[in-house]
């Protein structure tokens, strides 16, 4: 799975279809064989990741007995319900601090010039450019109570702050990691949007603000809900920030899953948690894409060209 | 980065490996004295055994040792449930081995074991130790210079010694039994755990617990200062003090434990396994692993040669009689209803 590419892809593609006139329809010829072209790929996730889920379900009503026993214990240990909420709303406040800090970033890489974008498109790059471990071992010593981030803070009379070991730390950690996931699918979008539209606005007698909430903002809607859907979903399975960089206190739904696993070896039990987390995510994008209005956004930006 | 799909897949991933795939691994009757596959923790600690065990082995047997990490208990009730097992010798806790005696562990034949000098009270049905160590009090001598914290009362008491406290975040890594220790309890009456008691006596200290993960990060955590007292394993601590961190190690009612290893039901090369074993056991063999590692040998005749700063941090009598083994029976039998309990009040 590579979140990355398929990202920038279908965001380039959704953005740049907006600046092409309408394709003329080509007759492709073969396109029935074309469809085998699929197959490794189909083979690939079927075996690695249809098959798996399965199976897990699968467990989560069998193992260790037959029934919903799995189920009825992760809604009333008392535990479970507590860390599921705990990381919606983790995922929520990440994907929130992601997008006020992508979505200036994102546009000024539109205005500026081919050079200064490479520059800041590497900039949003570089977490790809480690390791997930060092780079959350960086964020201890970093965060740590005599670390750099503290003594700054201090000097600045404003420290020390508790960091690690809090809730903040792990949010400050995972918007780090997810930044490129926000900035790119906004950066596909927004350089796809016409700034003469924004210009004709404020040719018109709009303030800039309303400009912006009513003409920008819309039109920004598609890359917006992209990277905000991408952002929360994969905050929801973070693992090795809130473990390293957290307490206990902060600790996610993937730990507890881990937990199941590793030391309790309740394959059914960690099944039962990942299938409640699988229909969680899954109601919230269907409830997110019909509010946000992704489809609408997106044919709106189509139709008005 | 580990989505939420991506760690489903990995849960069932060793469910279907063991299912699916047959090829890898084990099977290994080939080569001059065949080979063995020995599965362990990894990192510094199997880095040791190999010079101590896995090498002199290979080369006195001509058996190879195929190496593997790190323990897995999810792995192995994959492999043993679908009769797929790549492995032969497994080391884990004493309490793993105990609990599943006969059914993903070997019953022992005793006939088959050569026990001169082992501390018998450490064999059981199933396994054999192989080191042991203790869960005992480590401070940090920069964060009090003068009088140190002396017990586990002391390692409660925030007001004689303020500063934070590292524990490992497992149920199982001593913090009940120090808890209890803590709030009077004495040794011979820990088990069976109270757990309100102990988590009564976690939470009045909860705001000054520093919880870890891992051996790295306990590390990291004493060599950083961001602990100033830690229950930890020993071992590591050396580590951090021959970088020249001033750690004092308390041997007041340290909780001992020992590591074992056993043979993987239904493991392929049991001959050549049992000869492994009684390896490791020799003296020669254990001092040898403590000389590599600060852990201490479960063989009374072994005699390693070791300098003072490692004798300091080996469990080697300095508590006077104070320590206790943490019991492997009630662990056994309550380990996932401690790990059940721990989640809850850790997490929430």
């Amino acid at each position: 799975m590579d979140p990355v590419g398929s990202a920038v892809t279908t965001e380039t593609l959704g953005g740049r279809k907006a600046l092409l006139p309408p394709a003329p329809r080509l007759r492709v010829p073969g396109r029935g064989r074309a469809y085998l072209l699929l197959a490794p790929a189909v083979a690939l996730v079927g075996a690695a990741f249809v098959y798996p889920i399965v199976l897990l379900l699968y467990l989560s009503f069998t193992n260790p007995e037959v029934g919903f026993g799995n189920y009825v214990s992760a809604f009333t240990d008392g535990i479970s319900l507590t860390i599921l909420w705990r990381t919606m709303r983790v995922a929520a406040v990440v994907t929130l601090v992601t997008l006020v800090l992508a979505y200036p970033y994102a546009y000024v890489m539109t205005v500026v010039g081919p050079k200064t974008r490479a520059v800041m498109v590497a900039f949003v790059l570089m977490p790809f450019w480690t390791s997930l471990m060092a780079r959350t071992f960086a964020w201890v010593v970093l965060l740590q109570e005599n670390g750099p981030v503290n003594s700054f803070l201090s000097a600045l009379g404003a420290g020390p702050v508790k960091l690690l070991g809090t809730g903040s730390g792990v949010t400050l950690a995972m918007t780090q990691v997810l930044m490129p996931f926000m900035t790119l699918p906004l950066y596909a979008t927004l350089s796809g949007i016409d700034r003469r539209l924004v210009d004709a606005a404020l040719g018109l007698g709009a303030r800039p603000v309303v400009a912006f909430l009513k003409v920008y903002l819309p039109l920004s809607m598609p890359g917006l809900v992209a990277g905000g859907a991408m952002v929360y979903i994969l905050s929801l399975g973070f693992y090795v920030t809130p473990a390293l960089i957290g307490s206990p206190s902060q600790s996610m739904m993937s730990q507890l899953i881990g937990t199941k696993v590793q030391e309790l070896l309740q394959f059914g039990g960690a099944g039962a948690l990942s299938a409640i987390m699988l229909v969680v995510t899954l109601l919230l994008l269907a409830v997110v894409s019909r509010v946000a209005g992704f489809n609408r956004a997106l044919a709106r930006l189509e139709g008005d060209r | 980065m580990r989505n939420l799909r991506f760690r489903a897949f990995a849960a069932a991933a060793a469910v279907v490996v063991a299912l699916t795939a047959s090829a890898c691994g084990g099977g290994a009757s080939g080569g001059s004295g065949g080979s063995l596959v020995f599965t362990g923790a990894g990192g510094a600690y199997q880095a040791a055994q190999t010079r101590a065990f896995f090498e002199p082995f290979s080369a006195s047997t001509g058996i190879k040792v195929k190496q593997d990490s790190p323990i897995s208990y999810p792995k192995l009730k994959a492999m043993v449930d679908s009769k797929n097992v790549s492995w032969d010798i497994m080391e884990g806790y004493a309490y793993f081995a105990h609990a599943n005696c006969g059914t993903y562990v070997e019953k022992l034949d005793r006939s088959k074991l050569d026990l001169t000098g082992v501390e018998t009270e450490l064999v059981s049905d199933c396994a054999v130790p192989i080191m042991k160590s203790a869960f005992t009090l480590v401070y940090n001598k920069k964060s009090y210079p003068t009088a140190g914290p002396q017990s586990w009362a002391d390692f409660f008491d925030t007001k004689k010694f303020p500063g934070k406290r590292g524990i490992m975040n497992f149920a199982n890594q001593g913090p009940l039994e120090i808890a209890l220790l803590g709030d009077g309890v004495q040794p011979k009456d820990i088990y069976p755990i109270d757990y309100d008691r102990a988590f009564r006596k976690l939470d009045s200290i909860r705001e000054s617990l520093v919880f870890l993960n891992t051996g790295a990060e306990q590390e990291q955590a004493m060599a950083s200062g961001r602990v100033d007292m830690m229950l930890s394993w020993p071992g590591r601590a050396y580590e951090v003090a021959t970088k020249g961190v001033d750690l004092v190690a308390v041997w007041n009612q340290p909780v001992f434990y020992y590591d074992v290893v056993y043979i993987v039901k239904g493991a392929k090369n049991q001959d050549a396994a049992y000869k492994f074993l009684n390896f490791m056991l020799k003296p020669e063999q254990q001092a040898k692993l403590t000389e590599n590692i600060a852990y201490a040998p479960i063989n009374t005749q072994a005699q390693p040669k070791i300098d003072e700063l490692r004798a300091k941090f080996l469990p080697s009598g300095q508590d006077n009689g104070t320590g206790f083994w943490n019991d492997q029976e009630w662990w056994a039998k309550n380990l996932d209803e401690a790990t059940a309990k721990w989640t809850q009040w850790a997490a929430r």
